[in-house]
């Protein structure tokens, strides 16, 4: 069984369009972690069709990603795909992934934004923040990806039993790489598309990331 | 010196509070013994001030003021490093409890048969 986890916190304004979307394009199992939205996130995202799970307060991406990995587990999880419920990501890229992941017998693939030229990143994000965070990154986790924080990530059940976030903000994106070198997971790159309507996290999102994997060394 | 009377005032109602603190169970003895011993000490300092000299003494510095500011320096960040360690303990445990009532709510995943 396939699933699409989608973490969300305030997107009352594209998670509908996201889970109809993913529907269209033949996926069944769309699980929605809703993390606290004070907006109609929730009611979106029932509206659309997805099943959702709701976090009572709001606890990070990362909190949210592995309560969705926990309960897709439970039910039987084959392949499960993170994707982002702000619509950044084109889910014609999921299939390609996934037949990346079974023809190459992988354990997880990693969205790429480096790997083709569809992604417009902005400038100071493409040559200033991105650079400096991966070669941060690639030091951390001592695996070797064109990308870093990507959201867009496919995984077999193998990986996701191996893979225990403890990082409840974004530094989850360092974690799970670094998971993947330390249990020796089989990983791959796909180049995905990523579009860009707002900046994100910016710079100040990097050092909060930073911060946090500081943290977690000392505890 | 009137700068005395203040804090030594100050450091009795902290102590007060101390042991209130321990009386209502927020504080452990452990604790408690070593915050009581903490704010004697302050007001011995504050009392007589020349008491400090015997630590700069000890330490290997000039002046009494300067033994007390490097100890008192280096115990707030001690407590501060703590505190932040406790936090992060907190959270972690937060998100446990955030995870295991969602996952409760919702156990079993029956596919839908919704299509749009
Ligand atoms: N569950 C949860 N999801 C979040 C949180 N913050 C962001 N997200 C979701 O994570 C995805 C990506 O977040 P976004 O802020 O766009 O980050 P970026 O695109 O990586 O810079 C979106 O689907 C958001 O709804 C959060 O605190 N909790
Ligand atoms: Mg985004």
């Amino acid at each position: 069984m396939i699933f699409i986890v989608l973490p969300a916190y305030n997107e009352e304004q594209k998670i509908g369009r996201v889970i109809r979307d993913l529907f269209q394009h033949g996926f069944k199992n769309i699980i929605v972690v809703d993390d606290g939205s004070d907006d109609n996130t929730v009611s979106e995202a029932v509206t659309a069709g997805a099943k959702v799970l709701k976090h009572m307060i709001n606890r990070g991406q990362g909190a949210a990603l592995q309560t969705g990995n926990e309960f897709v587990l439970q039910n039987g999880a084959e392949i499960v795909v993170h994707f982002d419920s702000d619509g950044q990501f084109n889910v014609n890229d999921i299939n390609k992934g996934i037949e990346k992941l079974i023809e190459e017998n992988l354990d997880i693939v990693f969205g790429s934004r480096f790997l083709d030229t569809r992604s417009k990143v902005p400038f100071f994000k493409k040559y200033f923040i991105l650079p400096f965070s991966r070669i941060i990154n690639n030091f951390i986790t001592k695996l070797n990806l064109s990308d870093v924080h990507n959201g867009f990530r496919i995984m077999h059940r193998r990986a996701l039993e191996k893979i225990n976030i403890t990082q409840d903000q974004m530094a989850h994106n360092s974690e799970i790489p670094r998971l993947v070198k330390e249990n020796n997971l089989k990983y791959g790159e796909l180049p995905v598309e990523v579009l860009y309507f707002e900046n994100g996290q910016g710079v100040s999102g990097g050092l909060k990331i930073l911060w946090d994997l500081l943290i977690a060394k000392i505890n | 010196m009137v700068i005395q009377i203040i804090l030594v005032v100050f450091f009795l109602v902290v102590l007060f509070k101390v042991l209130s603190k321990f009386r209502s169970g927020y504080l452990k003895g452990k604790e408690t013994v070593g915050w009581v011993i903490f704010w004697i000490l302050a007001m011995a300092v504050v009392i007589n001030p020349n008491s400090t000299l015997i630590l700069a003494k000890v330490l290997g510095v000039g002046r009494g003021v300067d033994a007390i500011l490097y100890l008192t320096i280096t115990l707030l960040f001690f407590l501060v490093f703590k505190i932040f360690v406790r936090l992060e303990k907190i959270e972690r445990q937060i998100t446990k409890l955030v995870r295991q009532d969602t996952l409760n709510q919702t156990k079993k995943y029956e596919s839908s048969s919704y299509h749009s």
